[in-house]
């Protein structure tokens, strides 16, 4: 009953939809305020049909009507509470659905928003975000539909496959897939003003927000998911350049560009039609990451298999991009710039290099990606190319970003003069050189491996790490002078009186320390497999394994067995490590469950490869240095960005009129 | 206006650079994806095997042969070395750089006095092949050795169906047990033949045919890998 609401809901927000896109259109051409409100009403109505078709899902979730072929596909009986929620968005036709409800909400809220201050931007707007909303509509209600009922209810249901229950299900699809949702508002904001010829650019604070929001969303999810491949697939590593990682970073790096990019629109009024265009790009990058993840095109593990949605994707995004480039083309008169003679040394230029190596990161990354694709249609092989590719070429890119994040903040906007920018820069200099030094001397005498490209970026992330610290410690001891304030208050309302500025700092610090974990873990891990008898042991650098026989457990729908080990490290027990296999019920695939000691230098990591009846055991173990660094470096991404949209005082709603 | 034409041009210039940079990597790094019968022929061409070239020795004297096969160690004469398919072992005299035991190789030359003069030797690259499990073949798994071995074979809609063995060291993707219970799912190898014609995968990527979000099976970035 309650499942067929949910369906019937779908059909009415599509038709709701539509009919507020018409209205939308008929009152921006006529200037009619009625049917400019009754679109709006439309609109909240097709949101609304959307938010109860997700709670009647939610209901079928968890009051298990398995006769729905969605519930009986993604949850079962036996699972927890969150992961039976989590089914939600486990599968194609309930992730459309969570896409579509975050759509929805943001696009009420920008609305709003909107009508605040520039009302002459919903129409088009508005439109923008419903057109995006009709096509998932549209693979709802006639592909994928959610609501599909069975011919006969199975008592209980598969549930999720068991590579799935982990805290990461709850947190990565979601705010990836919210990123790829939000991303459209942002883009709709963009449109209506060109639509609008609304070259004010009042509406630039309002767009930074949004796309502060998508950029953290999709920057969590990212990590996240990282950090989850990492605990749960037991190989070890944590970004293979699989199609739809590749497909979550493109949109993240574009929108990277962009958030910089925008703060030379703000100073200079130039860089319009780049600005237009990286959000542009975004939002088709972003719906190519939906894309991909549904349909079969690339060889990828995340995809749901044949799914028959891709004619509607490619229409979609074949007749956007169209659209989208001639609405540019139109209105490029509009979108000029003041020529203003540039100095080379300046802020813009350092962005502008950033913008560069952004942007060129994204695209080797979307031709890496598509290499099958387009190899097939030019010379009619299919060739492929594997992580070496984009760690030759994007890595370096990466790191030229992390450089500019320690230069571009000792520039001034407009023009540097070359002695203060030099005395600015002699304190990172003299501690990326100390850090070379001490690295170079490590390696040499044996204590660490010697590796010239982590020397490298170990130098330039001491080099930004210096200028950020120089930056605050100026910043501080200027506040305390001038206001008398004591230090802790000094530097605290330094940070919230320049929130978008050192939430920025707050950011690249935690990409320094992702980047330092990154190449740490990748230059210096160590890796050693081998084969144990009980009772036998083995060394990996100073730590001995211990290896005493499986264990079985088994429960209602799971048995686990577990190699038993005890670790020691130069000779001193420092505990037991239990890496196991799961096999649950209904599954046929078993689940590697690593056994993980992190900590701040390093982590231990222990994969059971295989077993035999003797009890044999082959294992793995890894040791990865520094992985630590990268989650903590997640973190200050997210409290970065959440000081930096922390909305300051004076630009609240209201007292601006 | 004269900074902007100097922008375009400086741009244009360093679009051109970094176009050129990532062709010549993809062709470094690229490999190419091929069923197991499109495997087989392109092996095929590479050259005459070590065991045809030895029936042949004696007439192809003085003739230019390129010869497919694998390196089997360092030669008694300290510029070569000896080149195996497995089941007969030639020794070739090369100038060139030494290539790894166990590297598979095609090897272009003149025979001259019965011996293989190699002017030059090509070192493979690595393949992916993508095909469903063979069911004919068991998938086992050795503990001590750490090994899987299974086959894989063409599409099932595939005209003309072959089957290559492969083996594999080290830990299977979980989502591999997806593939080994449902045949009609493909997965991917990514490796070299090796001799007496088995596959060796480096790599296996599998996808999981139903469920979101499945394992990434590739090590790329994992160090264990190296």
């Amino acid at each position: 009953m309650i499942a067929d609401l949910g369906y019937e809901a779908l059909i009415l927000a599509l038709v709701a939809s539509t009919f507020s896109i018409i209205l939308f259109i008929a009152g921006a051409r006529r200037d009619s305020p009625r049917a400019l409100q009754s679109a709006r009403n439309a609109m909240y109505a097709a949101v609304a049909m959307i938010g109860l078709a997700s709670l009647a899902l939610l209901y079928a979730l968890v009051s298990h009507d398995f006769s729905l072929k969605y519930v009986a596909s993604y949850s079962s009986l036996s699972s927890p509470l969150p992961y039976t929620i989590a089914g939600f968005w486990a599968g194609n036709g309930g992730s459309l659905l969570f896409w579509a409800l975050a759509l929805g909400v943001s696009g009420l809220i920008m609305v709003f928003q909107l009508r605040r201050r520039n009302q002459g931007l919903i129409p088009w707007a508005a439109i923008t975000v419903l057109v995006t909303e009709v096509l998932f509509l549209v693979l709802m209600v006639f592909v994928q539909n959610p609501f599909q009922r069975l011919a006969v209810a199975p008592a209980d249901g598969t549930g999720l496959n068991p590579l799935l229950e982990n805290p990461g299900m709850i947190f990565h699809p979601t705010t990836l897939l919210a990123g790829y949702a939000v991303v459209t508002i942002p883009f709709a904001i963009i449109i209506a003003t060109l639509f609008a010829r609304d070259t004010s650019d009042n509406w630039l604070g309002s767009v930074r927000q949004w796309t502060l929001v998508v950029w953290t969303l999709l920057g969590i999810g990212n990590v996240l998911g990282m950090q989850w491949a990492y605990v749960e697939l037991g190989w070890g590593g944590f970004w293979a350049w699989d199609p739809v990682e590749n497909a979550g970073l493109m949109p993240w790096l574009t929108l990277t560009a962009f958030l910089h990019s925008i703060m030379i629109q703000r100073r200079t009024g130039s860089l319009r039609t780049w600005n237009i265009a990286l959000i542009g790009a975004s939002y088709f990058l972003a719906i190519f990451g939906t894309f991909l993840t549904r349909s079969n095109i690339l060889k990828s593990v995340h995809t749901f298999g044949d799914s028959g949605m891709e004619p509607y994707f490619l229409f979609f995004m074949v007749s956007g991009l169209i659209l989208f480039a001639a609405l540019v083309v139109s209105r490029i008169s509009d979108l000029q710039g003041e020529a203003r003679p540039e100095a080379l040394l300046s802020r813009e230029t350092g962005f502008t290099l950033n913008n560069v190596a952004l942007v060129g990161a994204t695209v080797v990354v979307l031709l890496g990606t598509m290499s099958p694709l387009f190899s097939r249609a030019f010379t009619g092989d299919t060739i492929t190319v594997g992580p070496q590719f984009f760690n030759t070429i994007v890595g370096p890119l990466l790191v030229l970003i992390v450089l500019l994040m320690g230069i571009c903040p000792l520039l001034s906007w407009y023009r540097t003069a070359p002695g203060k920018l030099w005395k600015n820069l002699i304190g990172p200099l003299y501690a990326a050189l100390a850090t070379g030094i001490v690295l170079v001397v490590l390696g040499t005498t044996g204590v660490t491996v010697l590796r010239p490209y982590a020397v490298v970026t170990f130098c330039i992330c001491a080099f930004v790490v210096t200028s950020i610290a120089i930056e605050w410690v100026r910043g501080t001891a200027a506040r305390h002078k001038s206001r008398g304030e004591n230090y802790g208050k000094a530097f605290f309302s330094l940070l919230a009186a320049g929130r978008a500025r050192y939430g920025g700092y707050i950011v690249h610090l935690g990409v320094v320390l992702t980047a330092i974990g990154i190449i740490g873990s990748s230059a210096f891990g160590v890796s050693r497999e081998f084969t144990l008898s009980p009772g036998g042991s083995a060394d990996v650098e100073d730590y001995t394994f211990t290896y005493s026989g499986l264990t079985q457990s088994v429960a209602a729908d799971r048995t686990v067995v577990k190699a038993s080990l005890s670790v020691a490290r130069g000779g001193r027990f420092i505990g037991d490590m239990g890496p196991a296999t799961t096999f649950k019920r209904d599954f046929p695939n078993p689940v590697t469950e690593i056994a993980l000691r992190s900590g701040p230098a390093q982590d231990l990591y222990v994969i059971l490869e295989g077993y035999d009846q003797t009890q044999a055991a082959a294992l793995k173990v890894l040791i990865n240095p520094l992985v630590f660094w990268i989650w903590i470096g997640g973190g200050l991404l997210l409290a970065g960005a959440v000081l930096s949209f922390w909305p300051t005082r004076k630009s609240l709603p209201g007292r601006k009129g | 206006m004269r900074t902007r034409k100097r922008f375009l041009i400086g741009g244009l210039a360093v679009a051109a650079a970094f176009g050129f940079l990532l062709w010549m990597l993809f062709k470094q790094f690229g490999s190419f994806q091929l069923t197991v019968s499109q495997f087989m022929t392109a092996q095929a061409d590479l050259g005459m095997s070590v065991s045809q070239f030895v029936q042949s020795q004696g007439k192809a004297d003085g003739n230019a042969v390129a010869v497919h096969g694998w390196v089997g160690g360092a030669s008694a004469d300290p510029r070569g070395f000896t080149l195996t398919d497995g089941r007969q072992t030639v020794t070739v005299a090369y100038a060139g750089n030494a290539r790894p035991s166990g590297a598979e190789v095609v090897v272009e030359g003149k025979i001259i006095n019965s011996v293989l003069q190699a002017t030059r030797v090509t070192t493979t690259k690595e393949v992916r092949i993508e095909g469903p499990l063979s069911p004919d073949a068991p998938v086992k798994y050795d503990v001590t050795t750490r090994t899987t071995t299974f086959s894989i074979t063409d599409a099932k809609d595939a005209v003309s169906k072959r089957t290559l063995p492969v083996v594999y060291t080290g830990a299977v993707p979980d989502t591999f047990f997806i593939d080994v219970k449902s045949v009609d799912v493909s997965l991917v190898v990514v490796g070299r033949e090796g001799p007496n014609g088995v596959f060796h995968a480096t790599q296996i990527l599998t996808k999981c045919a139903s469920k979101y979000e499945a394992a990434p099976s590739t090590k790329a970035l994992a160090p264990a890998a190296r």
